[in-house]
């Protein structure tokens, strides 16, 4: 009996291996059979529109365009599998080193903006579900139909007009002012952290004033989908026979809610966070964009718009990797939490 | 099909007759929703400026008048003049029918590719279910909007290119739900008489499980218009959509974002419209889920 | 009941509390021995001196390694020695010697010596990179520059080319860029196969070069720092750190510069001119660029192909009111192909707005109108605003401009492979002698000495006798003769090629008011900062 579980999980584990290992793979041909044949020279933004044919033809060869696209991609596979996503040729850096050291800047910023989405969004789902249909409930819905409606890049622009140019509450674009860049020294990359290791605070009060802008978007846009989710596994709760014996035992209506109602629906809420997590990795290309963030996001955008594809694959499947991950993980900790499941 | 009997007519009329009169219940439910019917006047206030544009705007949308350049909202510009002294008003109405040109052809063509993939793989389960499964995925897992400049950079800007991207990365979430629906159909006794009566499986597919599918479809669809309009903003912020003099909303907020700190009206109107437009486009959304979305209908 | 009320006061409390994260960020003045730029470097993929050719690698090295000879920004026609004391010209027109400063020393310590200078331009012969065509056009080879250039001592460097040129011709190339002069030996050793040592150089750390700064770090599309280089051989910088720093949006440079983060912005909009203006701890540096933008017309098109048609898109543009308007004070009209300030440039500027004639001509040209013609245009101002406003202006008669703005890289491969129409674009000179524009828009390929296309091929235009003649200037060797003989030129070439000129720039930086000694440069990122003082 012991047995045959074991087994049945080994094989569910190996299943979904499987299915990881097939969807990666999918997504490294994806984004190979798009940058290839992606109509931005490569060659051109390395020698530039002056050079001579010559020295066109050999950077040309240089690069192993001239093999054929199966052969190409069977190199990069292989590459990818070892590790190694390939030269970067407008940081002259691997990419793995490029994505090293722009991915904390976007897991920074995408974590502090979760972390203020939960703070906000929970609490306002379950008021909006104890006051279902009434006047709070409406707000809420409101203001998180306006954040899913609000361009967020568009959001960023009138936030940075507001509050930086008009008020100055808060840092501009970037992660610093110019003139504290060099004044600290990057252990972690998570510009917070090595700013207060630093021990100045005038350093780290700088950095929290650059990146609390764009947290707070980001924050904004990830409340909106879980107060969301919140409120609608809040009343599943509320409905159910078990919050009803309680009400008739007598107990205290915030008890029910918070001990009861909210603790069930925090295991389904898990999924939700790490969705929104994976989204916010999303949302953070356009943010990133507008706040001259060092981050991921605008990696691998301005690679793109440079025909960079080598960064741009490797960006990519990271991205995507991530995503993938996050996806099994929030499935594999939902079977391990709802005791239903197992 | 031409002589029909009496009887048939007559279950045909009161057919109809049954269908109108869900309908009218349906519009009254609908007419209670405060913010649906909010969300249904912007819909409509989208369409009619588009259809009207020409004789709604106060200026022509493409000439530049080099002196008015930047004037801020008044009297004669009312919503301002941008860089090169066009009226925003007349050119955010003109946009208006951009909007609705990249929307709908997302919509006719990704929804019916979603279909298609879906209900094919539903339908026939095994390997066929999880090669589309699996191709389903890896779009998936890819963030849209990433998607679509990837595919945008191979297509190259343009606003038929962009709306195609789009198509790309718009599809797979309808094959899910086409799926999930599907399988939920395909060993039902209503499917398993028809297959017994000789149906193709393709006729199977069009004729009885699609039109089964299609209500949780349009409530997945309304919802979508809203995130197709945001994507196709952001790919005309990046400059990868519509291309100048073209007035498209996230493009003349790129344009703004030069003037950002001093004419900011500039990058504000377009991207307003856009914001109206959107939430519009999810009030209804939301209201169109609550009421036909038989999953929440019979929630208390 | 009570959880009612406690919840939307803490979220109210939440909100509150975020909101006013005023913190307020200290709008620190950068530190007074620092010097902060901004400007466009996103594009920097290298800082091998013997390959940048991107604005923001160029402004790097120009601060890091020096040339044989330079010039005089404000009187280019004065050519003096650098890391070369004196030279001489022998009689065939075509053996230069050089005779290296005994006082010029690198960063390391070591001095510089004429083995150094054979040692980079073999170097830039052999690797043959994008920035290269500057010194193979006079002939060398990967083969017979081991030949040509020779260190004769410590102190003696001889160079032959392969034909007589006006003197300065050579010596400009040399103080191009391109050309700097780089240790060898600390080159050599981090040679790799036959990569000159390219791969290390590339990072750009440490520098290998001569001059007031050297190169502490770069961050890849943000940032570039230079460090005062200590052991410098002239009088050592006054400012102990440049930080050239990535911002990509003009109202962002502005408003940096408004609040002292910055003390220089190299990317401001005439708007954001204006409304510095009245700013007292701004002030704006002018100065004159070689830049040149006009709009580049595919004679393999049919309508363009035709001269009439041509000459009537000319009377089509409204130069004067785009000058005006759209790029108060940062461009002039200029309809020919040398830029002012250099040997040869005229004031010659024949076309204004003119509708009837343009009709007319069309007419004469006996082309179907309306004509419908793509134009490609880079996704950055001021391109766009040109091309919107030519747009505006040809409608009228008939001329129908299809706007492709497309971003960088693409706006180059498409122009490259002439798959367009029209380009709208923009040439820079990459050094101050007349030969690099006339070379560029008026020679074809069987007359160019390197073999190399030209804009007239690309455009599909042959430039009849222009090109033969374009050559005998650049070898004139009396520069009275040469001068008139390139305004000759210039006037036929404006008439008749498919280069539709438009403006030259007019440089204007923002530059906080306590920092002086700025040297704007001519040509393409040749601003001098090493006597800035703050």
């Amino acid at each position: 009996m012991g047995q045959s579980r074991l087994w049945r999980a080994v094989r569910r584990l190996a299943d979904g291996a499987l299915t990881v290992a097939i969807t990666l793979l999918g997504l490294v041909a994806l984004t190979f059979f798009i940058g290839r044949i992606v109509p931005i020279d490569p060659v051109l933004t390395i020698v530039g529109e002056k050079a001579p044919q010559a020295v066109y033809d050999r950077v040309f060869i240089e690069l192993g365009l001239d093999k054929p696209l199966y052969e190409q991609f069977f190199v990069y596979l292989g590459e990818v599998i070892r590790g190694d996503l390939g030269t970067s040729f407008v940081t002259t850096r691997p990419v793995i080193v490029d994505i090293g050291r722009f991915f904390p800047a976007t897991f920074e910023l995408a974590t502090l903006g979760i972390v203020l989405g939960i703070i906000l969004g929970v609490p306002a789902g379950v008021v909006a579900a104890v006051n279902r249909e009434k006047w709070p409930d409406h707000l809420i819905r409101v203001i998180g139909l306006i954040g899913y409606s609000v361009p967020i890049f568009w959001l960023s622009l009138m936030a940075l007009l507001v509050f930086y140019a008009r008020l100055e509450w808060v840092g501009g674009p970037g992660q610093l002012d110019i003139s504290y860049q060099y004044s600290y020294t990057r252990v972690t990359g998570l510009v917070l952290v090595d700013t207060a290791m630093s021990g100045d605070f005038a350093v780290f009060a700088n950095a929290l004033s650059h990146i609390i802008l764009p947290a707070i978007l980001l924050g904004y846009y990830s409340m909106a989908y879980i107060s969301r989710m919140t409120r609608s596994l809040m009343l599943e709760q509320l409905n159910a026979e078990y919050v009803l014996t309680a009400r008739i035992k007598g107990l205290r209506e915030a008890v029910v809610v918070t001990r009861h109602a909210l603790r069930n629906a925090a295991i389904p809420l898990v999924t939700v966070i790490a969705l929104s997590y994976g989204m916010l990795l999303e949302g953070s290309v356009l943010i990133e964009t507008v706040f001259a963030w060092p981050g991921l996001g605008n990696y691998i955008a301005s690679s793109l718009l440079s025909g960079d594809m080598e960064a741009v694959l490797g960006g990519t499947l990271v991205v995507g990797a991530i995503f993938v991950f996050l996806n099994v993980a929030s499935d594999a900790l939902y079977r391990v939490l709802d005791p239903r499941s197992r | 099909m031409a002589d029909l009997t009496p009887e048939q007519t007559g279950a045909r009329a009161s057919l109809a007759e049954a269908r109108w009169a869900e309908f009218k219940s349906f519009a009254k439910r609908f007419g209670r929703n405060r913010l649906g019917m909010i969300g249904f006047s912007i819909t409509v206030l989208l369409v009619v400026a588009a259809a009207l544009a020409p004789w709604l705007a106060t200026h022509d949308p493409y000439l530049p008048s080099l002196t008015a350049r930047l004037t801020p909202p008044g009297a004669e510009y009312w919503l301002g003049s941008d860089e090169l002294g066009r009226d925003i008003y007349s050119r955010i109405l003109h946009g208006a029918r951009l909007t609705l040109f990249i929307v709908l052809l997302v919509i006719v063509t990704s929804a019916p590719i979603g279909l298609l993939v879906g209900i094919t793989a539903g339908y026939f389960g095994g390997w066929t279910d999880r090669i589309f499964m699996r191709i389903t995925d890896v779009f998936l897992a890819i963030p849209k909007l990433l998607l679509a400049l990837a595919f945008v950079a191979v297509l190259g800007p343009g606003i038929v290119n962009a709306a195609l991207a789009i198509t790309l990365t718009a599809w797979p979430p309808y094959a899910r739900l086409a799926r999930a629906e599907t399988l939920m159909i395909r060993n039902s006794d209503y499917v398993a008489a028809i297959r017994l009566a000789g149906a193709s499986p393709l006729r199977i597919m069009v004729r009885h499980v699609a039109p089964l599918c299609l209500s949780s479809v349009i409530v997945r669809m309304t919802f979508d218009m809203a995130g197709i309009i945001l994507i196709a903003a952001g790919l005309g912020f990046i400059g990868l959509g519509a291309q100048p003099p073209l007035p498209e909303w996230g493009a003349m907020i790129a344009t703004g974002r030069k003037f950002i700190f001093d004419q900011w009206w500039v990058a504000a109107m377009p991207g307003l419209a856009i914001f109206i437009v959107c939430l519009g486009f999810n009030l209804l959304g939301d209201a169109l889920r609550d009421l036909l979305d038989p999953h929440l209908r019979q929630r208390p | 009941m009570k959880v009612k009320r406690l919840l939307p006061a803490l979220m109210l409390g939440l909100a509150l509390s975020t909101a006013p994260a005023a913190l307020s960020p200290a709008f620190a003045e950068t530190p007074a021995d620092t010097l902060v730029v901004a400007d466009v470097i996103d594009d920097v993929i290298t800082l091998d001196p013997h390959e940048v050719s991107e604005i923001g690698g160029v402004l790097t090295t120009n601060q890091v390694y020096q040339t044989l000879v330079s010039y005089d920004v404000n009187d280019p026609t004065q050519i003096f020695g650098v890391l070369a004391e004196s030279w001489e010209v022998a009689e065939d027109g075509v053996t230069f010697t050089f005779h290296m400063n005994p006082d010029a020393k690198f960063a390391s310590g070591n001095p510089v010596t004429a083995e150094d200078a054979e040692y980079s331009i073999r170097r830039i012969v052999k690797m043959n990179k994008r920035s290269a065509f500057i010194i193979t056009q006079f002939g060398f080879t990967p083969e017979n520059v081991d030949e040509w250039v020779k260190a004769t001592d410590e102190n003696t460097l001889v160079v032959k080319i392969a034909e007589p040129y006006a003197p300065s011709f050579l010596l400009y190339c040399l103080s191009s860029y391109a050309s700097a002069i780089v240790e060898k030996a600390a080159v050599e050793e981090h040679v790799e196969g036959d990569d000159f040592g390219n791969a290390w150089l590339k990072n750009g750390v440490p520098s290998v070069g001569s001059g007031p700064y050297i190169v502490s770090r770069w961050d890849p599309k943000e940032a570039i720092v230079l460090e005062r280089n200590d052991n410098f051989w002239g009088e050592p910088a006054p400012l102990q750190r440049i930080i050239i720093r990535h911002v990509g949006e003009s109202a962002t440079q502005r408003l940096l510069l408004e609040q002292g983060d910055i003390d220089i912005a190299n990317k401001l909009t005439p708007d954001d001119h204006d409304a510095l203006a009245s700013n007292d701890e701004i002030k704006k540096l002018e100065g004159l660029s070689a830049t040149i933008y006009y709009m580049g017309l595919n004679v393999r098109n049919e309508a363009l192909g035709n001269d009439k048609f041509r000459e009537a898109m000319k009377y089509l543009v409204d130069y004067q009111g785009i000058v005006d308007t759209i790029s108060r004070g940062t461009m002039e009209v200029h309809q020919t192909m040398i830029p002012r300030g250099f040997l040869g440039a005229t004031d010659y500027n024949p076309y204004s707005y003119d509708l009837e004639k343009a009709k007319a001509l069309i007419e004469e040209s006996g082309l179907e109108t309306p004509v419908d013609l793509g134009v490609v245009v880079w996704n950055s101002p001021p391109y766009t605003d040109f091309a919107q406003a030519a747009q505006a202006t040809m409608a009228p008669a008939g001329v129908n401009l299809n706007l492709e703005v497309v971003d960088g890289s693409q706006w180059l491969s498409r122009y490259r492979n002439a798959d367009l129409d029209i380009w709208m674009g923009l040439w820079g000179p990459d050094y101050p002698d007349p030969h690099s524009n006339a070379k560029a828009f008026s020679v074809n390929v069987e007359d160019a000495p390197d073999g190399s296309e030209g804009l007239a091929d690309r455009f599909g235009w042959d430039a009849g006798d222009l090109s033969p003649r374009t050559m005998e200037a650049v070898r004139e060797l009396d520069t009275q003769k040469r001068q008139e003989m390139y305004e000759e030129i210039q006037k036929e070439h404006t008439d008749t090629s498919p280069f539709l000129y438009m403006f030259q720039e007019l440089r204007a930086v923002g530059v906080r008011s306590n920092v002086e000694g700025i040297v704007l440069g001519t040509t393409f990122a040749d601003d001098r900062y090493w006597n800035v003082t703050k």
